[in-house]
């Protein structure tokens, strides 16, 4: 009988994405039960408050560094910062899809308990230093995420796109299982520490194996090119709201699994997996940009520009020094802000009937709703990567870090691909301020919600450009112990 | 190795032989005189109407889900009070209580949702907002 | 040599059912081949000392999942006659594929020297697994079985969300 002791430690570290989950099944019985209260305003701030647990929880332990049930999940610096992540992206995408589910005629109350068992999910992965662990987190994730995008039941395309993400996530999941089974076969350990351990005496085929297996499934999920079929289709078809979520939390707690999984279990093994993710990365960012430029559809032209980021974090990953790693957790930190607020206009941007997401429906929009075409410029120069915004120092650092390494090539391309990358964002800043406005003005609504959660990706994108030094010398520190 | 299983081996044989037995013994007793109508599908003497297959009641696929996941609880809780004799005599009774407990709680949670939610109810009422 | 030639008979039985599956025009056919392919599987997993997985596998997949998935065919409006949108790419090169695939991962499985193999089988089979899944769940592995109960949950909530009829007003 092996006893794993259960103190403090283990106690501090569930309590995060405990108190997130707790919180998601009080929402739900409080869904079901206030079922005669008319609207979701109160299951929304319910929902808040879990969310708002969790994060004095981790605040409250920012700084501490324990290992816990034996050293199979992780209590230290990355785990807490991709805590925040997480929580910020959920929290925001609660109060952006406040009314805009109304206005769509989604009635589904479990929309926000499901984005919370999402979250709990995705600060598991954040965490696992154990691929069951890891496995168990994603499938929380994922199972939530594939109900949130096909919530718009009566639309054909948020149905179409829960179908493709279920069918292609399950088959995923496959893979994951697989390759979880070729290192337990190899090293006899699922956990980290174990695998690290049983490395230098396994057999090389299998760990060969193991790893293509767990790049294909994690690619998966942080939509990788050539994983990244399902991307454009999912994105554009589940509601706004959810997009969001799945753009920014989904793929951040997909980084931080592979980070934490390639750059400590696996990080003997760095010659074989540097390859593939240098490769993969820089396809990754080429056919994200290539495939954005030719979108008419802003929505799906931001899925694409999502394929791109994910190549930059990957570049990010392939460099594999703690300094890399520092660097792959502030630029999703900036990426959240960004993205959040990007898909916040276009949530705005939609009525009941029209989504109103076209390039072409931007058009003139700094004429209609100057202060709303404002924000969306600033999220767009953002993406481009304009200094001193947000998304101009996830970048930097990440080229920073490319070249520190020796990686000159790769620093290269992934600086010509944001140029690339210019051009289609450009193209909605100019349709907004240049171009005259087609068609009558839609019947937009109030959102007070909406609005105070654009104003905070808004000052989140500024300030976080001005002062990113404290986040990243606190990434980088977190590295510090993981990368050996 | 596996010599318990032995006994399930034995009884899907005893099965299999009952049933090729019972109908080999039919095929050869048996008058051949074959007709068509001794084909269709014997509903109380009447004649057959229509296809066996049919569209389902979705209420049947809601039940079968909600069964499948209490179902996977039980395989999961099951090994666990297997070993649960030698935890309680090395005085570590209540903490795995404990730890059982809080496994079936949270999918406790999830049978007062669909209960609260009426998805249990075969005909189910439907509240119309006054 | 029974031992031997019971083994290769469930396994024929096993991939007589796949091939079933895969096969059949009619999926109402391919889910009553699913059940061979799952109970042939319950019967493999007995082969290798798994008692535990093997009761699972009836209890869950047969007994559940298998149910559930006739349910679902049976509810789909006029599922034996569908027509696919998407052309498939055609039989000789998904044979090829997974002819490749599955040459690949037979020679990794017989070549590799794994490190848990026959002596873990030989031990399970000798005292059951059902102890040690328990000791496991309560021991190294008791965050991973608490969080199977949140996985579950999720499921839950979530399979109900999405079938579910809509009350329209």
């Amino acid at each position: 009988m092996i006893q794993v002791p259960f103190g403090t430690a283990e106690w501090q570290s569930i309590a995060p994405f405990s108190l997130v989950a707790i919180g998601g099944m009080i929402a739900l019985l409080w869904a079901v039960f206030a079922e005669e209260r008319p609207g979701t305003t109160s299951v929304m701030w319910m929902s808040q408050a879990g969310l708002a647990a969790g994060l004095v929880a981790t605040i409250a332990l920012l700084g501490s560094e324990k290992a816990s049930f034996g050293g199979t999940f992780a209590l230290d610096g990355v785990s807490l910062l991709a805590n925040l992540v997480f929580l910020l992206s959920a929290s925001m995408t609660l109060f952006m899809a406040q009314g805009h589910l109304e206005s769509m005629g989604v009635r589904a109350r479990e929309f926000y308990p499901l984005v919370l068992f999402a979250t709990a999910g995705m600060m598991i992965m954040g965490a696992a230093r154990d691929l069951v662990i890891l496995f168990l987190g994603i499938e929380v994730m994922s199972l939530a995420a594939y109900v949130l995008a096909g919530i718009h039941r009566r639309d054909p395309g948020s149905t179409e796109a829960a179908l493709k993400y279920f069918v292609l996530g399950a088959f995923a999941t496959c893979f994951l299982l697989y390759g979880i089974a070729a290192f337990y076969g190899a090293t006899g350990a699922t956990s980290y520490d174990g695998i690290r351990a049983g490395l230098a005496s396994a057999p090389r085929a299998a760990l060969i194996g193991g790893v293509a297996l767990l790049v294909v499934a994690l690619g998966f999920k942080a939509a990788i090119v050539p994983f990244q079929a399902w991307t454009p289709d999912v994105y554009q078809g589940a509601p706004t709201a959810v997009t969001a979520l799945m753009s920014v939390g989904v793929k951040a707690a997909a980084f931080v699994g592979i980070t934490r999984l390639f750059l400590d279990g696996l990080g003997p093994l760095h010659q074989d997996w540097q390859r593939i993710f240098w490769v993969l990365a820089v396809l990754t960012m080429t056919v994200g940009n290539v495939f954005a430029l030719v979108q008419g559809n802003v929505k799906r032209m931001l899925a694409y520009s999502s394929i791109a980021h994910a190549g930059y974090l990957l570049a990010g990953v392939a460099v594999g020094t703690s300094r890399a790693g520092g660097a792959v957790l502030l630029y999703l930190f900036t990426y959240a802000f960004m993205t959040l607020g990007a898909f916040g206009v276009l949530i705005a941007l939609g009525t009941g009937e029209k989504p109103n997401d076209d390039l072409d429906d931007l058009r003139g929009l700094a004429d209609r709703r100057p202060l709303l075409a404002g924000a969306m410029t600033i999220f767009l120069l953002s993406l481009t990567g304009i200094p001193p915004l947000a998304g101009f120092v996830g970048k930097f650092y990440v080229v920073e870090s490319a070249v520190n390494a020796g990686w000159f090539w790769l620093a290269i391309l992934l600086v010509l691909n944001s140029a690339i990358a210019a051009y289609y964002y450009l193209a909605v800043i100019v349709a907004m301020w240049m171009r005259d406005p087609i068609g009558d003005e839609p019947a937009w609504e109030s959102r007070p919600y909406l609005a105070a959660a654009l104003l905070a990706a808004t000052v989140g994108t500024v300030l976080v450009g001005l002062f990113p030094s404290g986040t990243l010398d606190f990434a980088r520190h977190a590295f510090a112990s993981i990368v050996r | 190795m596996n010599f318990q299983f032995a006994n399930v081996l034995v009884y899907i044989l005893l099965g299999a032989i009952t049933a090729a037995l019972m109908l080999g013994l039919g095929w050869l007793l048996r008058p051949s005189n074959p007709e068509r109508r001794k084909l269709s599908t014997y509903e109380c003497g009447e004649p057959p109407s229509g296809s066996a297959w049919i569209n389902f009641n979705i209420r049947f696929y809601l039940v079968a889900l909600i069964f499948v996941v209490f179902d996977v609880e039980v395989a999961f809780v099951y090994p666990v009070v297997v070993a649960f004799r030698d935890y309680v005599l090395q005085g570590k009774g209540l903490l795995v209580l404990a730890e059982i407990l809080f496994f079936v709680g949270i999918l406790f949670v999830g049978l007062v949702y669909v209960w609260a939610k009426r998805d249990l109810e075969w005909v189910k009422q439907v509240r119309t907002a006054a | 040599m029974i031992y031997a030639a019971l083994f290769y008979a469930i396994a024929l039985f096993t991939v007589a059912g796949a091939f079933g599956v895969a096969f059949s025009e009619n999926v109402v056919y391919s889910a009553f081949s699913l059940m061979a392919t799952l109970l042939g599987a319950a019967g493999l997993y007995v082969f290798l000392g798994a008692d535990f997985l093997a009761a699972v596998q009836l209890l869950v997949y047969v007994g559940g999942i298998l149910v559930l998935t006739l349910f679902a065919i049976m509810l789909t409006h006029q599922i034996s006659d569908v027509e696919v949108s998407n052309r498939a790419v055609g039989r000789w090169p998904a044979l090829g594929l997974v002819g490749f695939v599955g040459i690949a991962m037979a020679t990794a499985l017989v070549r590799a020297p794994w490190k848990v193999s026959g002596e873990v089988v030989a031990k399970a089979a000798g005292e059951g697994t059902t102890y040690g899944i328990g000791d496991a769940f309560l021991g190294p592995f008791l965050l991973p079985f608490e969080l199977a109960s949140i996985v579950l949950l999720t499921a839950l909530v979530g399979a109900i969300v999405l079938s579910r009829k809509e009350i329209r007003d």
